[in-house]
């Protein structure tokens, strides 16, 4: 009784503390939104000499026509060709006298820009990309020699690398319904056909300041980011943006393999993915748990899987799962696995079966699922140790209006993991759906012999 | 646009001047020398450590052995075994690196602040009571063969190493550092301790340290800790080469679509007076990738040959290098091979304009604080800084150095620094109707 009421004292004690004191979160970010329903997130951070500025909008490939593969992304590219005021080049040209860097980046659920630079320019950074988000040129020449920029983009990530084919073709397939998977740089012969009209469809669709984000991160408070954006980015007139719906993804009801031989493997891969719930969609309640199942699994070489495919049974040389809860729709818990030499990938699959089954057989430690949470919570704190983190998983949380508490409460809730849910949720992933499966090979040699024969 | 320029300028000067970093040169009572940067922001400390020496003396037959002995240092030292070890660097969130190239050796750590007495403690301990277990050893080496053979799947990977082993002869900057498989196999367990004795010894030490630390918590730990490391005399070898004579351009056969360029040839060291002005040559030829230069004009935004196009400089102890990397698809190698060598040469004969000068001071003077984004970097940074002998002031120095870079000077300078006639390319894929 007594025990109870102190505990209850010291929970209405501390949120009182959480309230004052801003050091509670991870990253502590401060946010508005403008009058033309741009919204702002920033996290100062005094002593770093640099900040980091992003513009984040909410259109990605799964936004994309049927048919028009790869547009998101070569319009990202085109961002950077010009506007009806600053030549083509010349914005990263701006940046780079003034000491800057600056890129972007795309994905199925959203389209990034940023820019590094000292913070005396910030006022520049935010001027020109405000100026892109309203006065893109987009000139049918820059655009045909960009799609064959972004066509050599396409051959270095994905055609000159046997495991990014296999990779491509396992996660276009992988959804059954959802708007998910397909390479966001586009299906060659879809991206040959795109033209110019495509683009400034898309673009006047989703480049608009309420479908936008500005991340600030560094040497600035909110009040001097809050502003600046007021003068340059709240002129910017609000439209209305429609975003296409996912859909729905049904179970996963059968198993299915994908196999890639070329000549150019020269170290066999296994892979195998389940589909598994986000923040965003499906069994949410096991997002945490699973978060803490992927650490026990595959954390560090005393990890689960670590343990048993390389140190103990030798089956392997490099192990890993891998899970990520920020998705929009639904998400993937994965396995890889580079087998050891002479052990074939059917043994690999065989091995990570009785694998699953026993750890599901098997009470975990609760002195391991601690261990395994403070180490996140750790990490939670180390991921401050670089201007980037903050600014990236804040504005990826807020392109899927994901609540910042999801990013901000992490270390107190997965605290609240117990050993019982990290079992629950590992069967619902693994237990519940089937996997998709890939071999990647080195290309297999018709054997002389057997052709002999045959003759 | 003339209001937006003026708007500009207002916006600017309310705003306060670049921070600088303060940078501590501390002397330990037990003679160890650090260069220290406070950081409270974040309770992490990083401490980056190089040794003169590296691994040059690796023979022939046992190449990768300094490699191999990085991975193993981490699994089992002094009472703890591979899984203790490793259990405690877990719950410590403790981060370590180790390895070393043909110059110098390298140590570093990464760790919360409320861990860094223990964490340094073991990582001392790695360093000089390692168990090297055969077990161990067994499986670390099927681990390092394996990524040998994924590492022959990158065609940058395989179109550098070609380059180095053309141009360096039999020197060691051209052995494939990481080993082949015999060589591995090779390895024994007195050759892993005696490597590890003569990379991570303490005579011709360099030591940052950055993050959530003062000089009075670090200076103990560090006579504490460093004094444990042996003090074997092997110091760095300074005297010049030359590159060997090659082929201008070599075909490496890939069954790709997409061939991956390596180009270039010598340069200058990082102690030559001119540095800063080779250094704002490359800028202006290809100065890294994303930026705006004459190869990324001309390569990727008139032509669209490539995604990614650009050039840097390599300084090792015993030689300077300018080099660059491409990549395109096979019917167009030809094309932006001669783009590039056209590029080199216009260079080279009538220099850079005054305009790309001025960009390329701005550009080198205002960017150099984005490397300092996480204490692991500028710990990187600052152990460089001393490596190469460049001075306690040498943040404010080089912004004079490069402020007092004149145009006419670059010009002059860029006829004997750049030598079109002297780049050599190493190519892999299948490149089609080539003129070479």
């Amino acid at each position: 009784m007594n025990r109870q009421r102190l505990s209850l004292f010291s929970f209405v004690f501390l949120s009182l503390i959480f309230i004052s004191s801003a050091q509670a979160g991870v990253f502590n970010p401060k946010v508005g939104t403008l009058k033309n329903g741009m919204e702002v997130v920033v996290i100062e951070r005094p002593n770093v000499p640099v900040v980091q500025h992003m513009v984040w909008y909410k259109v990605g490939a799964i936004d994309e026509p049927v048919g028009k593969s790869g547009l998101a992304h070569l319009l990202e590219h085109m961002m950077f060709r010009g506007t009806t005021s600053h030549g083509p080049g010349e914005f990263s040209k701006l940046i780079a006298k003034h000491g800057g860097e600056d890129n972007a980046f795309t994905a199925g659920q959203y389209t990034s820009y940023y820019q590094s630079i000292a913070k005396e320019y910030l006022a520049l950074v935010m001027m020109l990309e405000a100026d892109r988000m309203q006065n893109l040129l987009l000139r049918q020449d820059l655009f045909e020699t960009e799609k064959k920029v972004v066509l050599e983009e396409r051959n270095m990530r994905v055609e000159n690398r046997p495991a990014s084919i296999l990779g491509e073709e396992m996660a276009a397939s992988f959804y059954l319904n959802q708007r998910l998977g397909g390479p966001v740089i586009g299906w060659e012969e879809e991206l040959q056909a795109l033209t110019l009209e495509d683009l400034k469809k898309f673009y006047a669709n989703y480049y608009a300041p309420n479908n936008a984000i500005l991340v600030v991160a560094g040497d600035v408070t909110f009040e001097e980011v809050m502003n600046l954006a007021e003068q340059i980015y709240e002129t910017i007139p609000y439209r209305v943006v429609r975003r296409t719906p996912l859909g729905k993804e049904p179970p996963h009801r059968t198993t299915r393999t994908f196999t890639f031989s070329h000549p150019e493997v020269t170290q066999p891969q296994y892979r195998r993915w389940y589909l598994a719930p986000s923040y965003m969609d499906g069994e949410s309640a096991y997002t945490h748990g699973l978060q803490v199942l992927d650490e026990i699994l595959s954390g560090g070489q005393n990890s689960q899987l670590y343990k048993h495919f390389v140190v103990e049974k030798k089956l392997a040389v490099g192990v890993s799962s891998y899970y990520s809860a920020m998705t929009a729709g639904m998400t993937v818990f994965s396995f890889a696995i580079t087998p050891a030499e002479g052990i074939s990938l059917e043994q690999i699959d065989q091995a990570l079966d009785a694998f699953i089954e026993n750890f599901l057989g098997t009470k975990i430690n609760e002195e391991d699922i601690s261990r395994a949470v403070r180490r996140l919570q750790d990490e939670s704190i180390l991921v401050n140790d670089s201007l980037r983190n903050g600014p990236y998983l804040l504005g990826m949380a807020k392109t899927m209006d994901l609540p910042l508490s999801y990013v901000e409460n992490w270390p107190e809730d997965i605290a609240k993991v117990t050993s019982k849910q990290v079992m629950e949720a590992a069967k619902f992933v693994l237990k519940n759906t089937y996997p998709a499966k890939g071999f990647l090979l080195p290309e297999i040699l018709e054997n002389p012999e057997m052709t002999g024969e045959q003759q | 646009m003339r209001f937006w320029i003026v708007f500009v300028a207002s916006i600017v000067l309310l705003i306060s001047p670049l921070k600088a970093l303060e940078i501590q040169n501390v002397t330990t009572q037990g003679g160890f020398q650090y260069w220290l940067v406070e950081d409270p922001m974040v309770p992490v400390v990083s401490v980056q450590i190089l040794f003169e020496g590296g691994s040059r003396f690796e023979s022939e037959d046992k190449l990768g052995a300094s490699d191999l002995a990085a991975n193993l240092l981490t699994q089992g030292a002094g009472e703890m075994d591979r899984e203790a070890l490793q259990q405690a660097f877990y719950d410590l969130a403790l981060r370590t690196e180790f390895g070393a190239n043909i110059d110098h050796g390298s140590a570093r750590f990464r760790t919360l602040r409320k861990n860094l007495d223990r964490s340094f403690d073991l990582f001392t301990l790695v360093l000089t009571q390692p168990r090297f277990e055969e077990e161990d050893i067994e499986r670390v080496k099927t681990q390092h063969i394996a990524a040998l053979k994924k590492q022959q799947e990158s065609a940058g990977y395989v179109a550098y190493q070609t380059w180095a082993e053309l141009s360096f002869g039999d020197h060691p900057y051209g052995r494939p550092s990481d080993g082949t498989p015999e060589t591995i196999a090779a390895v024994t367990r007195e050759d892993l301790l005696d490597i590890v004795n003569k990379i991570y010894s303490r005579d011709k030490i360099y030591i940052a340290v950055v993050g959530d630390v003062s000089a009075e918590e670090m200076s103990p730990l560090i006579d504490k800790y460093l004094s444990r490391l042996p003090q074997d005399v092997f110091l760095n070898l300074v005297e010049e080469i030359q590159l060997a004579p090659a082929t201008p351009l070599e075909v490496v056969e890939k069954d790709v679509p997409q061939s991956t360029l390596f180009f270039g040839h010598q340069g200058i060291r990082r102690d030559h007076p001119d540095f800063f002005k080779a250094a704002v040559l490359n800028y202006v030829l290809g100065g890294g990738a994303g930026n705006p230069t004459r190869l990324y004009d001309e390569v990727r935004e008139k032509r669209g040959l490539a995604y990614s196009v650009g050039t840097s400089l390599v300084t090792k102890d015993q030689i300077g290098l300018i080099i660059g990397t491409a990549s395109t698809q096979n019917a167009r190698v030809n094309e932006t091979v001669k783009v590039i060598q056209e590029q080199w040469k216009q260079l080279a004969e009538k220099g850079p304009t005054e305009a790309e000068v001025e960009a390329a001071k701005k550009y080198m003077i205002g960017s150099y604080a984005l490397q300092f984004r996480s204490t692991e970097a500028i710990a990187g940074v600052l152990a460089a800084i001393q490596y190469n002998d460049l001075g306690l002031d040498y943040l404010d120095k080089r912004v004079e150095e490069i402020e007092a870079i004149r145009y006419e000077d670059v010009r002059a300078f860029a006829r004997s620094f750049l030598k079109p006639d002297d780049v050599r390319f190493v190519i892999v894929g299948q490149p089609e109707n080539m003129d070479y």
